[in-house]
């Protein structure tokens, strides 16, 4: 079953043309990986799925139904979320107010979904009291994959969640969004980083200047194709 | 010494209405970062709707209250639904041509309306003072402003800690769309703020009808209490803003008696000139 289809999806910057016919499919409960670099149009490709952009043409599908331009508060309520590039946590609400502001459309869930955020990263638990901005980056980037998930999403995009953290940050990181996946949520990643990327999506597409340039299955493609796809030469 | 302790205690007392004037102005300059003008007006707007519905139903002011506030809410809403929300982002004079011209056309409705003469909403209270020595008075009015604006404040800041939709005005206040992401609509959480800014304004003009005259004018005087109290507290904090306004209150009432009642409004602007010199961002603000 496809969670996600982009057609011939084009978005422009006023007179900046960033994404050209872009086409993209996402089977449910699987991780697939947009890889690419800077400003290859890989946040923007994210953006424009979560409803913070407009297509100027193009189609985008959630589960078969049309969703392309519809405000990203709609989006949520539908099932798709978003963890941003660099957070954006609300630096003036508590760690557990942001998680709490996470559930606005699925209160009911609320204490269920908490409990299964803490056990996630158990650090946020111990947090929940701390103003969101005084987190280390990698435990701000916990709270934004936790915040997420508190709307019980089908599926979940995420926004270069690796940039800037440790290593061995990361590497937890990647782990739980494995866990989160075996729990039934489709993964959609956003990476500058090749390596990881191939090695926890199920399928990758490779964007260079705003096209696709490579897709497939990770074990499918070759070194070189993917420094060609990367680099663009 | 005796001298100085009745404007004190005035002063305090004044402040809690003082406080419940600007509560609304602040908060909807931290959350939707719009300077409403028109917010002395809307508030006097709400005095007189309470003086029609007091002749009109022969009711007292205080049950005035359960029908101006719930008015003053959706006034609020829809002006920020269908006015404001449309200038929002794009630069920052729209809201502020906006928000005067509501001020100059709802100033000019009342003058049409209701003529320039001065209003007071009477309840009685104003003949009444609780002696507490020979010198030393509590006004009635005084302390019923005090006690309802410690009242709405103390309310309002529970309301933005604890429930959802005031977690949810927060986190618009803080990024809008990480707000959108989260599923908020926050045009519909910015009519809201105002709706409950409103509210705060409605029970402020309410207040200032049972304590005062007024006129169809009157909201500009009304509109520097409640900038001055905004810019000497800071934006973000609801305890700054209730002692905000009772220093603004004791400056004004010092001035008043010391040096005359020419002098009320001028040591009021000179407290706010050094809040501005020594701290700009206000002395209790976070933003």
């Amino acid at each position: 079953m496809l969670a996600l289809k982009v057609a011939g999806l084009n978005v422009y910057y006023k007179d900046f043309h960033a994404l050209w016919d872009i086409d993209l499919e996402v089977q449910d409960r699987k991780i697939i990986s947009i890889i690419g670099a800077n400003g290859a149009g890989k946040s923007t490709l994210l953006n424009t799925i979560a409803g913070i952009l407009s297509p100027t043409s193009g189609y985008i599908e959630f589960f078969g139904q049309r969703i392309e331009g519809l405000p990203s508060y709609e989006m949520v309520s539908r099932g798709l979320s978003l963890v941003p590039e660099g957070r954006r946590i609300f630096p003036r609400l508590s760690v557990y107010e942001n998680l709490v502001i996470g559930s606005y459309l699925n209160r009911s869930k609320r204490e269920e979904n908490l409990s299964k955020i803490y056990n996630l990263f158990p650090v946020l638990r111990l947090r929940s009291s701390q103003m969101g901005n005084t987190l280390s980056g990698g435990e701000q980037q916990m709270l934004a994959i936790g915040r997420a998930l508190m709307s019980n999403p089908k599926v979940i995009l995420c926004d270069e969640i690796s940039l800037g953290l440790a290593p061995l940050i990361i590497k937890g990181i990647y782990r739980e969004i494995k866990r989160i996946n075996n729990e039934g949520i489709t993964v959609v990643l956003v990476e500058q980083d090749i390596t990881r990327s191939l090695k926890t999506a199920d399928y990758a597409y490779f964007l260079l200047q705003g096209k696709v340039v490579l897709q497939g299955p990770p074990s499918s493609l070759n070194e070189e194709e993917v420094k060609k796809a990367y680099f663009g030469i | 010494m005796e001298d100085i302790l009745q404007p004190t205690l005035n002063g305090i007392l004044l402040g809690g209405l003082y406080a419940i004037i600007a509560i609304g102005l602040s908060t909807i300059m931290g959350i939707v970062k719009v300077m409403n003008f028109s917010h002395g007006d809307l508030m006097i707007l709400s005095s007189y709707l309470s003086l029609v519905f007091m002749t009109r139903l022969g009711v007292s002011p205080y049950i005035t209250f359960f029908i101006v506030i719930p008015l003053m809410y959706f006034i609020g809403y829809y002006f920020q639904r269908f006015l404001l929300n449309r200038i929002l982002g794009k630069e920052m004079d729209p809201p502020l041509i906006v928000t005067f011209g509501i001020a100059i056309i709802l100033q000019n409705l009342l003058l049409l309306i209701f003529t320039p003469d001065a209003r007071t909403l009477m309840t009685g209270l104003g003949l009444k003072t609780i002696f507490l020595t020979e010198y030393l008075k509590i006004p009635m009015n005084y302390l019923v402003d005090f006690l309802i604006g410690l009242g709405v404040i103390f309310f309002l800041y529970l309301f933005f800690q604890k429930s959802y939709l005031g977690r949810a005005i927060r986190a618009a206040a803080d990024d809008e769309i990480a707000a959108k992401l989260m599923g908020i609509n926050a045009h519909d959480i910015y009519a809201k703020a105002m709706g409950i800014a409103m509210i705060t304004a409605g029970i402020a003009g309410i207040l200032v009808g049972m304590t005062f005259t007024f006129y169809p004018h009157t909201g500009s005087q009304y509109l520097f209490v409640a900038f001055g109290v905004a810019i000497i507290a800071g934006l973000g904090s609801m305890r700054g803003t209730f002692i905000a306004g009772v220093i603004l209150a004791i400056a004004q009432l010092y001035g008043g008696h010391f040096l005359g009642p020419g002098y009320q409004m001028v040591s009021g602007h000179i407290i706010l000139l050094i809040v501005l010199l020594i701290r700009p961002k206000g002395i209790f603000g976070t933003v």
